[in-house]
């Protein structure tokens, strides 16, 4: 993370700047998360990439760290990494590398995890993320490969020991490191949220921070001001965060507690250094890590088990076509195309499934911000209520445009739509084939309608003088009836011009 | 008739398809040489372990013939182990008591290509730990000796594999060289030893030492015997990914002597500096008047790098090592100590009783070179320099066809006499190492004795995957030098 | 060159522990060693550039697909304590699930 301890711009607050307890400051915050990838395989061996299992049956000698056991490569990892910088809108390396970082735990079975160090193979990129205050663009520093560690549980059997399943060891991962440009604990919330959308979007992850294939750190500090000088506080890392209200919970405490540091102590990041704390999602407060300082040099060195990697343009152009268009592109294209607002456009983007739905419903449609609203209101209301993706929706595109055209046409009301939908989303059936059968169409044919209005008129003479002593609510309480009388099918229009030109009369 | 035990394995195999041998007589005859002397006052020590049901896998072997399951070119053929290659199914410790109970899950590729070709391991060969060494004696079994003069001893690491096959207890072992690992017990004990290009065998199975720079050897008593194993386990390996795409199959035919007119030999001149025991030079002059009598150019030439190599390879080498050993820590496999009070103890101790002092010295001396505030200044200086050393030997190989040099600067020297000096003994890789940075291949060829009977080696280093060249060298010398 | 502080971070990093006599022992030689690698700043790396060796094509790796690996009674054979199918350790500290 590039340190901000020089005041670049100047000493003067910018926007993101509070001030409380008299201290004027802002939060800066980055985010390092870690995306486990949806490969066939492991990074480095053959063993099946999926989560659970029984313990330790998805290993071998390499991802066991046996003797004799070397690593190879796989193309998925690079491909997904590929794809990630690109969505990113990263400078993806014509040469990347592995390297070795040493340390010793448990769950890394070698005693170094193979990652990558001077030569990651995607740098810069950005992120445009939706904040409370607007839209916020967070830089990207790099993505770069590496391997995952195996699990250790603890369980309270006292016994004193710890248990450990390598299934895990060797899972493929990205490692996506932000610029510190975040200014709340909210937008890092909204940047880890953006991210996972994102991953999901490409089809490379299915970021599920239950199942711990999204985990995050942050780095966070203050930048104080003071007398027309910027202080910077320790950074601190914060760890153990797994869950998006966790993330929320461990800045903002983490934030406090610097401030209340800083009055009482004054300690800067020159003097300190960076730390490391753990987030406690019981008590909601971060504790300082025990790390002793020798422990952290990682003793990186290019890993001699595997060659360094040339990535042609010809692979990144198979990729690109591969992704197709990315979120960014697509949203702009769903505003500008069909004229969707802001919201909406970013709503769909967020699944390549369900734009294509919208599309496939919204061609040749006069308006298509109708239909838009109707995906994401009804049908998303069902997808919801069942747990399901749109890919299980029984309904066609196409019968979402039928409905609305059959409500344009005067077929049936707005209201017998949502009636009628109702029975689509359950059989899949066309709309004008239900509406044939349940005989739902609009009553218009004036005689008919003529009928009921003269039985309401007939049946309710008290609103009838009302009206005519010109109490306006009276209509409404007859349009009522005459709705009532006709089974919600009379055309709204049409049953209006009759009862007033009676009423009038 | 001779004895099996001093035939080579081409003999052997010639043999065993004519019918004059069985493989179970001669799986027999090779038991009995090793029983025989492990029974002696003064026993070689090359073996760690005989595996008792290499005799019943040697009768399926015949049996298999008899069906005539002969088209296997190595079937029934015995073949000695370095203790840091897998075998699946059998123990493996590098020896060192930190392995100790481990059996392999798995065989090295090369082992599988082998096996696969009929080939029967018979035994584990005893090495200096973790192939740390260059005389074989930081071993847990013990020191081997040197079948020559039993008070000497083997050179290493390779060392027990080397002393089987000069010991006739063996027609062919397999090593392996880091920084000259095969080719000076080789020299020592006075057999033909190879360490083929880096990627030319799969390291597969190889238990990692300094992995930039590793590879299996081939120790044999003619060079053919040395081709006949290249041509079957070379290759490239999909679980190597460093293993190159060669194919030295047509080695296993008849390996013919190469005509030396013309062929240019360089010998650099900081080979032949103090330091250099004046018997083994007098060997080399011997051997020059040989190859120059046959026709070869041989020049001596300037090659400054070469001063370097013993110091960027034990930079790079214990810094490999020193990442590559982390994984013996007692948590999933070998030896795990018992009385600890936690889980650091438990790493702590079981290492620093697992393992012996070269080893501990060198991942000491490897992570302090890795580490931060020396990294610059050692391990990426060793790079910088190991590259230039690439490029001005490269440089000097597209002039000449070989170079030439003794493979060690003394015979065989006395058991304990430079245990206790670590730079000592890793001066005794001051020829070999080069040819490991470099990625070449390399081959030791016995060239002499001294006066009082002590082998000397002579080792001819050619370009990346001229094997081939190396070999019908070889097997020129052996036709017509060695015999002279 | 090798102080005890020093002795003392590489000694944790390796995860080895040696006695006192023993340490300044191999603190003297590694000094012996390390005082022979200066040997290095004769040759002038400026220029160079570290040879990473041959690269590979990155559409040339490994396809992805799953195999088989080691079978739990193989995994067993060699495990020195496993227990219900977990590799078991002394409890780990600091790590609170």
């Amino acid at each position: 993370m590039s340190d901000p301890t020089s005041a670049k711009n100047g000493s003067s607050p910018a926007v993101g700047t509070r001030t409380e307890g008299g201290v004027t400051f802002e939060v800066i915050i980055g985010c390092e998360v870690h995306v486990q990838l949806l490969t066939k395989s492991k990074a480095f061996c053959g063993c099946e990439n999926r989560f659970g299992g029984i313990p330790n049956t998805r290993v071998c000698p390499v991802c066991l760290g046996l003797p004799g056991a070397l690593p190879v490569v796989n193309l998925a990892l690079v491909e997904g990494a590929i794809i990630a910088g690109l969505a990113l809108g990263s400078r993806i390396a014509e040469v990347t590398k592995f390297d070795r970082k040493n340390y010793v735990y448990p769950d890394l079975p070698k005693g170094y995890q193979i990652s990558q160090f001077d030569m990651p193979i995607c740098v810069g990129g950005h992120l445009d993320v939706a904040t409370e205050g607007g839209m916020r663009r967070v830089g990207i520093t790099r993505v770069h490969m590496e391997e995952d560690a195996g699990k250790n549980l603890h369980l309270v059997d006292g016994s004193n020991m710890s248990y450990v399943d390598f299934n895990r060891c060797g899972t493929p991962l990205l490692e996506i490191v932000s610029e510190p440009d975040m200014r709340s604990p909210e937008e890092a919330v909204a940047f880890v949220e953006s991210i996972r959308e994102i991953m999901r979007y490409l089809d490379i992850s299915d970021c599920n921070m239950e199942e711990g294939s999204l985990r995050c750190d942050a780095n966070i500090n203050l930048w104080v001001y003071e007398g027309g000088s910027r202080h910077a506080t320790p950074i601190v890392e914060i760890k153990n965060m797994n869950s998006f209200r966790a993330i929320r919970s461990a800045l903002s405490f983490e934030e406090k507690r610097q401030l209340e540091e800083w009055k009482a102590h004054r300690l800067t990041l020159d003097a300190v250094g960076k730390s490391t704390r753990g987030y406690n999602d019981e008590t909601g407060e971060t504790v300082p890590q025990r790390t002793k300082e020798a422990a952290s040099d990682y003793r990186y060195f290019p890993e001699p088990d595997l060659k360094p990697i040339t990535i042609s343009p010809s692979l990144v152009e198979v990729l690109r076509a591969r992704v197709g268009e990315l979120p960014e592109a697509k949203r702009e294209r769903l505003k500008s195309q069909y004229g969707l607002a802001d919201f909406d456009a970013e709503t769909l983007v967020v699944s390549k499934p369900l734009s294509a739905y919208f599309e496939e419903a919204a061609a040749g449609y006069r308006e298509p911000k109708k239909i838009a609203n109707w995906i994401l209101t009804e049908v998303r209301s069902v997808l919801n209520e069942r747990n399901v993706e749109i890919g299980q929706f029984p309904s066609k595109p196409e019968h979402i445009r039928e409905l609305l055209e059959a409500v344009d046409d005067g077929t049936i009301s707005g209201k017998i739509a949502k009636e009628v939908f109702a029975e689509m989303a359950v059989g899949g059936r066309g709309p004008r084939e239900i509406i044939a059968e349940r005989g739902l169409s609009q009553i218009a044919d004036e005689g008919d309608l003529a009928k009921i209005v003269d039985r309401v008129i007939a049946a309710n003479e008290k609103s009838v003088a009302d009206y005519s002593a010109g109490k306006d609510h009276a209509l409404k309480y007859l349009m009522g009836q005459v709705m009532k009388e006709s089974g919600g099918k009379a055309n709204p229009v049409v049953a209006t011009r009759l009862l007033k030109g009676r009423l009038s009369r | 008739m001779s004895e099996p035990t001093s035939l080579t394995l081409g003999e052997l195999r010639d043999r065993l398809q004519s019918g004059e041998l069985t493989s179970a007589g001669v799986v027999s005859a090779y038991r009995e040489s090793y029983r025989a002397d492990a029974k002696g006052p003064q026993p070689l020590n090359g073996y760690v372990e005989w595996f008792e049901d290499a005799l019943a896998l040697a009768e399926a072997a015949d049996a298999a013939r008899r069906r005539g399951g002969g088209a296997h070119g190595l079937l029934g053929l015995p073949l000695a182990v370095k203790d840091n290659i897998l075998i699946k199914g059998r123990p493996l410790t590098c020896a060192s008591e930190i392995l100790k109970g481990f059996t392999a899950p798995y065989s090295a590729t090369v082992i599988d290509r082998l096996v696969a070709a009929g080939m029967i391991p018979v035994g584990r060969t005893n090495m200096d730990e973790f192939a740390m060494g260059s005389s074989c004696e930081y071993s847990c079994y013990g020191p081997a000796h040197n079948p020559v003069d039993r008070s000497r001893t083997t050179g290493g690491s390779s060392g027990g594999s080397a002393a089987v096959v000069a010991g006739n207890q063996a027609p062919v072992a397999l090593g392996s060289e880091t920084g000259g690992s095969v080719r000076l017990p080789a020299s020592f004990c006075g057999v033909y030893g190879l360490k083929p290009s880096y990627g030319s065998l799969s390291r597969y199975g190889l238990v990692a030492f300094g992995s930039s720079l590793d590879q299996i050897g081939i120790f044999g008593r003619c060079p053919r015997d040395l081709a006949l194993l290249l041509s079957v386990a070379a290759g490239k390996d999909p679980n190597d990914e460093t293993s190159a795409d060669t194919d030295f199959s047509r080695l296993g035919a008849a390996l013919a002597p190469r005509d030396l007119r013309g062929l240019r030999m360089a010998i650099p001149q900081e080979f032949l500096a103090e330091g250099l025991d004046p018997e083994v030079r007098r060997v080399l002059d011997s051997f020059v008047e040989w190859a120059r009598s046959s026709g070869a150019i041989v020049e001596t030439i300037s090659l400054p790098i070469l001063d370097a190599s013993v110091a960027i390879y034990y930079i790079i080498a214990p810094a490999e090592a020193s990442s590559n050993l982390a994984r013996y820590d007692g948590v999933r496999y070998g030896y795990r100590e018992r009385e600890i009070a936690n889980l650091f103890e438990l790493y702590e101790r079981t290492r620093s009783r697992g393992f012996g002092k070269e080893v501990k010295r060198r991942i000491l001396l490897g992570n302090y070179v890795l580490s931060s505030g020396y990294y610059d200044a050692y391990y990426k200086k060793a790079q910088a320099v190991r590259t230039l050393l690439i490029k001005e030997v490269g440089e000097v190989l597209s002039r000449y066809d070989l170079i030439l040099s003794p493979t060690a600067p003394t015979p065989a020297f006395t058991l304990g006499s430079k245990v206790d000096d670590p730079l000592a003994m890793y001066l005794s890789d001051i020829y070999t190492t080069f040819a490991n940075l470099a990625l070449l291949p390399s081959l030791s060829l016995p060239a002499g004795r001294t006066p009082g009977g002590l082998p000397v080696g002579v080792q001819i280093t050619g370009r990346r995957f001229a094997e081939e060249l190396l070999l019908s060298c070889a097997e020129r010398w052996h036709a017509e030098g060695a015999t002279r | 060159m090798v102080d005890d502080e020093t002795m003392e971070k590489i000694l944790y990093l390796s995860r080895l522990a040696v006695d006192g006599a023993q340490r300044r022992e191999i603190a003297g030689q590694m000094e012996k060693i390390l005082d022979y690698f200066t040997i290095l700043s004769k040759y002038d790396t400026s220029q160079v550039d570290v040879d990473l060796g041959e690269a590979v094509a990155g559409e040339t790796l490994r396809a992805d697909a799953a195999r088989a690996g080691l079978q739990p009674k193989e995994v067993k054979a060699f495990a020195v304590q496993f227990l219900d199918g977990y590799f078991s350790v002394p409890r780990i500290l600091g790590e609170e699930q």
